[in-house]
């Protein structure tokens, strides 16, 4: 008796969490399932429509050019942050170099502001007479000086670097908070045993840090997946269907061309892509190290 | 280790699936159960529910005729429900299919609101009001297929009227008048005479033709000028009114497509115009940039405000000399009555009021342009823009030379018509690739309504 109620316990601890996972997660996330089987239009009779959307998805050049620009937003809002996050917090954390709160400060400041106000930001500092071309011309680089966002090869490039802009910061506060979880006679070992800079940092710190570089990954990589709002603000998806992205697709065929159905089948792919690209991520993270 | 990033991304999912939800579930859930419809007429007072996307002076206006019609009618209240333009479709799809819908709606033409809406059985055929009140005969021939549906909703341009139309509008060339007097151009008369303007204003290192792409659809509205010239009637009908026969690839559009990427390899347009919003792009003309300006006559009030005299607006210019101008417009939106209002007459009434010439003397009287023809009863213009665009719309409609909106043919505007305009122009793409696209989206369209 006493067993099973102690066994029913934890449950009871995630019940208030359940009760509103169920209606406001699990059940949209079912009725988007069984929309994704219908043709509808948000206002006549639904028309069972088995896999056809799904079909119709998966054989669209414009949703495979869609995901494949998300991919490339992975590597921009992901790789890059933490590529580049790593080494500045590593050395902002060791040498406790003065102004190095106000500078970790700075760097997470974009974090802070909303997507539509970078959006706008950055929307006026690409522009083709904005202060980026501007400074390229005052550098004698007037071949440089582009239409940013408008242009047909540089816009998912220009998007992708304000995107890492922004989430740089969070990766610099990830690690850094990693950092501090390494104890510091794993460095004072290391440098017993005559390790250079590099050594301690392959051998110390980046081990130290596969938690924080997991979690980094892991919420960068969603945001490139489901990237929606600054590409709305900056190009619509624009020029040409260069910078178009699964958001942007399912948002335009939910609430402008009234395909419920086919909006549905986007967003279920959407999220079996950002399922798998999670698990991968955890499971990269959780292997012991051999 | 990841639990923030989970709870991250299922808050992300949720919110995306949550919306669909919501439109899926609406449908069925008013605020109240059925049968208080009968609400509407209480103690001898009657409600009229009316729904509009209108802002700005046209609101106003549409407000103070509608405080004007119950005035006319003691014991009548008109409630108006004011939603932006932006939602509009989506809210008012979903108060038509609820339990409480208005009598009488502002809808919007073709296939974004007024097709699925007719579709779905949530609009009423006006045509026994029409022959009451004479609407079959106030608007002008050239408009009159705008307000017409077959009932099945299955075709637009024949059948039913549905829609009373109120406002119109049209689609030509703004000109800074000042630039153009010191580039020594008279306003161009041909389309010879306009790309020559265009080489002139260049070599003066002026940026010929002022646009803001970055919504994609203001190059568009560059296409309708061109192919206004270079499109037949039998063309640009029949993508239109879903003519099989017809297609995207038909020698003018494919002539205008290609006319359009040449302007733009020489240089014509602004070249930072697929990063330019066309907010920006106004407001940049009203400040100088740019000597021709291709946009619609609903920026008559904003452009004379910001330029006074220095503005001017013509029609497109044609390729003979002489011949009428062609130009793409319609007469707007129409007020629509629902199938669910127990008070069609007063509706119909209420529409009637809104639609007549005191509306449009009003209208007119602010810079707008009517649809109806107010001859000896027009009221003084307010500007000489206003001028201008009133004189294009009247040639237009007395000619019989007003076209409708390409973009009405299919509802793929967003995710296939517009991209696909931007990339020609830009070049990226060539007329041929880019218009067989485009028309394989509409034939989707048109054998999705079988």
């Amino acid at each position: 008796m006493k067993r099973s109620s102690g066994r029913a316990v934890p449950y009871l601890y995630v019940l208030p969490a359940f009760l509103f996972f169920v209606p406001f997660v699990l059940v949209p996330f079912a009725h988007t399932v069984g929309l994704s089987f219908y043709d509808w239009d948000g206002l006549t009779q639904a028309a069972f429509a088995g896999l056809d959307n799904y079909r119709m998805a998966l054989g669209s050049p414009l949703v495979r050019s869609a995901f494949a620009h998300a991919l490339v937003l992975i590597f921009f809002f992901g790789v890059l942050p933490v590529l580049v996050a790593l080494p500045l917090a590593a050395m902002s954390a060791r040498a406790n170099a003065p102004g190095g709160n106000a500078l970790r400060t700075l760097i997470f400041l974009p974090q802070a502001i909303s997507t539509v106000v970078v959006g706008v930001s950055w929307g006026w500092i690409l522009a083709l007479d904005g202060p980026l071309n501007a400074a390229l011309r005052a550098l004698g680089l007037d071949w440089a000086a582009i239409d940013w966002l408008g242009s047909f090869t540089w816009a998912l490039p220009s998007l992708g670097m304000v995107g890492a802009w922004t989430l740089l910061g969070l990766c610099v506060a990830l690690f850094f908070a990693g950092l501090q979880q390494i104890p510091e006679s794993l460095y004072d070992a290391a440098a017993v045993d005559g390790a250079g800079r590099w050594r301690t940092f392959r051998a110390v710190t980046l081990p130290g840090l596969k938690g924080p570089v997991a979690v980094a990954l892991t919420v960068t990589v969603v945001s490139a997946l489901r990237a929606f709002d600054l590409v709305f603000v900056t190009t619509r998806g624009g020029p040409g269907t260069e910078t178009i992205v699964p958001g942007i697709l399912i948002y335009r065929r939910a609430f402008e061309d009234a395909r419920l159905g086919s909006a549905a089948a986007l967003a279920v792919i959407l999220a079996v892509v950002v399922f798998a690209a999670t698990w991968i991520i955890n499971r990269i993270a959780d292997r012991k190290p051999s | 280790m990841s639990r923030t990033a989970r709870g991250r991304l299922r808050f992300g999912l949720s919110r995306l699936v949550a919306a669909l939800f919501v439109a899926g579930i609406s449908a069925g859930c008013g605020p109240n159960g059925a049968g208080e419809r009968d609400g509407a007429v209480e103690g001898g007072r009657r409600t009229l529910e009316v729904w509009t996307p209108e802002s700005g002076s046209r609101l106003q206006l549409v407000q103070r005729r509608a405080a004007g019609f119950s005035a006319a009618h003691p014991g009548v209240e008109v409630n108006l429900t004011i939603r932006d333009f932006g939602s509009y479709p989506a809210q008012l799809k979903l108060a038509l299919a609820s339990d409480r819908p208005p009598d009488v709606a502002i809808g919007n033409l073709g296939w974004s609101l007024d097709g699925p809406l007719i579709k779905a059985g949530l609009l009423r055929p006006l045509d026994p009001w029409a022959a009451r009140y004479g609407w079959d005969k106030r608007f002008p021939d050239a408009a009159r297929a705008q307000m017409r549906f077959t009932t099945d909703g299955r075709q637009f341009g024949r059948g039913a009227i549905f829609g009373i139309p109120y406002a119109a509008d049209v689609i030509g060339w703004f000109y800074n008048a000042r630039k153009l007097e010191a580039l020594k151009v008279p306003v161009p008369m041909t389309l010879a005479e306009l790309e020559s303007s265009f080489e002139t204003a260049k070599h003066a290192g002026e940026v010929p033709i002022m646009l803001g792409n970055k919504a994609q659809w203001p190059g568009l509205h560059l296409f309708y000028l061109v192919s206004a010239d270079l499109a037949s009637n039998e063309e640009i009908n029949g993508i239109v009114f879903g003519d099989r026969a017809i297609q995207w690839t038909a020698p003018g559009f494919v002539q205008s497509a290609r006319t359009l990427a040449g302007w733009n390899e020489k240089g014509f347009i602004e070249p930072g115009a697929n990063g330019m919003s066309p907010a920006d792009a106004l407001a940049r003309f009203t400040q100088g940039s740019g000597v021709f300006l291709p946009a619609g006559s609903w920026n008559v009030a904003e452009l004379s405000a910001a330029m006074a005299d220095n503005v001017g607006f013509f029609l497109m210019p044609p390729v003979r000399a002489g011949d009428p101008r062609r130009a793409t417009g319609s007469v707007g939106y129409g007020w629509h009555i629902t199938t669910a209002s127990r008070q069609p007459d007063l509706a119909a009434e209420f529409i009637d009021f809104m639609t007549r010439d005191e509306f449009a003397i009003e209208l007119v009287a602010g810079g707008d342009i009517t649809p109806l023809d107010l001859g000896e009863r027009a009221p003084r213009l307010p500007s000489r823009l206003a001028g201008d665009a009133y004189a294009a719309w009247q040639s237009v409609v007395s000619n019989g030379t007003l076209l409708p909106y390409l973009e009405f043919a299919a509802p793929n505007g967003a995710e296939v018509l517009y991209p696909t305009m931007q990339s020609m122009i830009a070049g990226h793409e060539t007329p041929e690739q880019g218009l067989a696209r485009i028309e394989e989206s509409r034939k989707e369209f048109l054998d999705s309504l079988r």
